[in-house]
């Protein structure tokens, strides 16, 4: 086991520093640039443009800014943001625990309501139970993520209204502007960004769990079971989700990654500060100190849940043999 | 700034960044990065009594189509840096009782055509290397009376805006010129006289060249696409294609190093908006002047894209740039305006406004007469309940 997972570290970082020469190779090749913005502006002159270019260590060839960032990184100082001179860090940490927030609050949603129906659906194949929820749930992986949440706020935000004329659940951002904190408030604002995220994920699972329970309840072993005179529920819990559960740890890990990554859509569409707008807005204008460490954090996470789920998958399942 | 701000070498470091000190009526409480800015009211600003508000938040948005919606259902109080093309969203959210201001900005939506050969990278003048369709003044003018502004300003910005007729449109030094004529038919006598007969297609032609230009704009701007499409139709009726080749925001004003079309002259025609601030002696310069032609010797400084040189116009502006007497800097930059509307280096389209949208029961907004400034008499706005 240890010798596997040395191995596997190493591939680990390997792969992160390939990752990283290729990201940056993109990033500083991407045309526009920092130094865009300051073009229109006519009182800038030759000479201070010169400057900020050798300040920001622009002037450089490719190769040795990749060096150069790469020998920062490794001593800790991940620089400074060259839209908000900040360290990027600081950026990625003031977003951090919203976009966990949200994510985690989606995962956690999306894994209540697709095990319970994935399970009923396998159990009950072919009723009008199974019908509905994979009918809801092809509804779920088909539908555009974007025009779902817009749906979302159409109805529940500009439609329908509360007692007081207010929207009926708040379309937009955290928390009420001005209010002081209260978590009712905040889970008023979690509601729609979660469901419209839940929705499509949820499809997703409850389907892949649908498909795995079916494979294991024709299972040989769990038809002894049923055959000692066990009862069905034991059967079903005891015996048949146990096994079917093992793919889904599988995508949860792999999925967990995205606690971090945050959701593009989901946070522009209900105006919620995380990392994802934060990496869309620093792609945008080549800022690339936030975006070499939004990715960097994001591939190593990449990186470390496979390798968690790898060996996860091996101590539930006996059959695996890892190395 | 305060000294007690930090050491000037560390200037991108300072706490003061984030959290300002100034004689406003309002004060920075909180920042919360990509979320929101909250002010607070100042107690001791130098008006007693105001402001009257408590708070004010700044909320910050991802886009602009979230913040009209918020501003419909009464989540935020104002929302600015709305377009000329959100007038229709606006009208109709006016039951839900929302309002908006608008001033001049002095800015135009315009068309920069380039005098130099656009094969050439960044050639200092533009005799030695003439663009072969654009150097003409014939095309130019034709070019121009082939466009309908009026239609441009009604059909696709509902009549809120005047039409574009000069580099100086208000402030201080506003130079009104006469608005110019459109006349398809004048505009193609013009073009054949200049040699441009009509081909197979309608398109036309001189010495086995068509007439085709490349008009670019920024990307994902509707009221820019279609306000490309109405050209190309317009210039199609006189026998002119345009053919649209547009490039994301970053691209278009990329800077000389990062090859910038617009610095290194690699275009025909181009669509974006720019104009004077409070003294036109920046803008007229930096746009219009000989000396600032972006070319390798320079390194890439200077906005005259089109490579436009006129020496006149050069004097006037060297001139008015010495003198302090309001009246005569007006009349040397009223003889610039002149001359740039007959040496056609760029076609005003559109006078930009700036509109802010607000709530009804926001009193007392005011959007400023520089239009820069979006809390501008923010000590006077008041809630009414």
């Amino acid at each position: 086991m240890t010798a596997y997972l040395l191995r596997r570290s190493l591939q680990a970082l390997l792969t992160l520093f390939v990752i990283s020469l290729i990201l940056f190779g993109l990033i500083s090749s991407a045309p526009g640039g920092i130094m865009s913005a300051y073009a229109e502006n006519t009182d800038m002159t030759p000479e201070d443009i010169a400057r900020l270019r050798a300040k920001y260590g622009l002037d450089d060839p490719v190769p040795l800014r990749y060096v150069k960032w790469l020998g920062n990184t490794l001593r800790g100082d991940w620089g400074d943001s060259l839209v908000s001179k900040r360290p990027a860090l600081q950026e990625i940490a003031d977003r951090l625990p919203n976009t966990m927030l949200l994510m985690g609050v989606t995962l956690l949603a999306t894994l209540l309501i697709a095990i319970p129906l994935g399970i009923l659906s396998a159990i009950k194949q072919y009723t009008w139970f199974d019908h509905f929820a994979t009918t809801l749930a092809f509804a779920g992986q088909s539908l555009p993520v974007f025009w779902f949440g817009l749906l979302l706020i159409i109805v529940f935000s500009v439609t329908l209204r509360g007692a007081d004329g207010r929207p009926l659940l708040p379309g937009s951002g955290m928390s009420s502007l001005g209010e002081p904190f209260s978590v009712a408030d905040r889970i008023r604002h979690l509601i729609l960004p979660v469901t419209m995220l839940a929705f499509v994920s949820a499809a997703g699972y409850m389907r892949y769990l649908r498909s795995s329970m079916l494979d294991v309840i024709h299972e040989d072993y769990v038809r002894t079971a049923r055959a000692k005179g066990l009862r069905e529920r034991m059967v079903i819990y005891r015996h048949a989700l146990r096994n079917a559960l093992i793919p889904l740890v599988t995508l949860v890990g792999l999925d967990l990654p995205s606690l971090f990554g945050g959701a593009l859509f989901t946070e522009t569409i209900f105006a919620w500060p995380g990392i994802g707008r934060l990496y869309f807005n620093a792609a945008l204008k080549t800022d690339y100190p936030v975006v070499m460490a939004v990715l960097v954090i994001y591939s190593g996470l990449i990186i470390a849940s496979s390798l968690l789920v790898d060996v996860l998958y091996a101590a539930l399942d006996p059959r695996i043999r890892l190395g | 700034m305060p000294d007690t701000a930090g050491d000037l070498a560390a200037l991108d470091t300072w706490d003061f960044n984030r959290a300002p000190v100034g004689t406003g009526p309002f004060i920075v409480k909180d920042w919360a990065a990509g979320e929101a800015i909250t002010l607070e009211k100042n107690a001791n600003y130098r008006i007693a009594g105001q402001p009257y508000l408590d708070a004010v938040i700044i909320k910050i948005l991802p886009s602009r189509e979230v913040g009209m919606q918020l501003l419909g259902t009464g989540e935020i109080g104002a929302l600015w840096d709305l377009t000329e093309a959100d007038f229709a969203s606006l009208a109709q959210m006016q039951a839900q009782g929302v309002a908006y201001a608008a001033a001049v900005t002095g800015e135009n939506e315009l068309l920069v055509l380039n005098f130099a050969d656009p094969a050439v990278d960044a050639p200092a003048d533009p005799a030695a290397a003439p663009h072969p369709i654009l150097s003409d003044l014939a095309v130019r003018q034709a070019l121009q009376m082939g466009i309908d502004k009026q239609k441009i300003v009604d059909a696709l910005l509902f009549g809120n805006v005047r039409v574009g007729t000069t580099v100086l449109p208000t402030g201080q030094f506003a130079c009104p010129q006469p608005a110019s004529i459109f006349d398809p038919q004048q505009a193609a006598s013009l073009l054949e006289s200049a040699g441009w007969k009509p081909g197979a297609d309608g398109i036309r032609e001189k010495d086995g060249k068509r007439l085709s230009l490349k008009i670019a704009t920024t990307t994902g701007n509707q009221l820019r696409e279609q306000t490309e499409q109405v050209l190309v139709e317009m210039m199609k009726a006189i026998g002119v294609e345009l053919v649209i080749d547009n490039v994301p925001s970053d691209v278009l004003f990329a800077g000389w190093d990062s090859a910038g079309m617009r610095k290194h002259g690699a275009f025909d025609i181009l669509l974006y908006t720019t104009g004077p601030g409070i003294d036109p002696d920046s803008h007229l310069f930096g746009n219009y002047h000989g000396a600032r032609i972006p070319t390798a010797e320079n390194e890439g400084t200077g906005n005259n894209y089109s490579r436009y040189i006129n020496a006149e116009v050069d004097a006037a502006i060297d001139d008015a740039a010495t003198i302090t007497d309001v009246a005569k800097r007006k009349e040397l930059y009223c003889k610039v305006a002149a001359q740039i509307n007959t040496d056609i280096p760029r076609i005003y389209l559109y006078e930009r406004l700036l509109i802010t949208g607000y709530r009804t029961n926001l009193q007392g907004f005011v959007v400023s007469p520089g239009a820069s400034d979006f809390a501008w008499g923010a000590q006077n706005w008041w809630l009414k309940p």
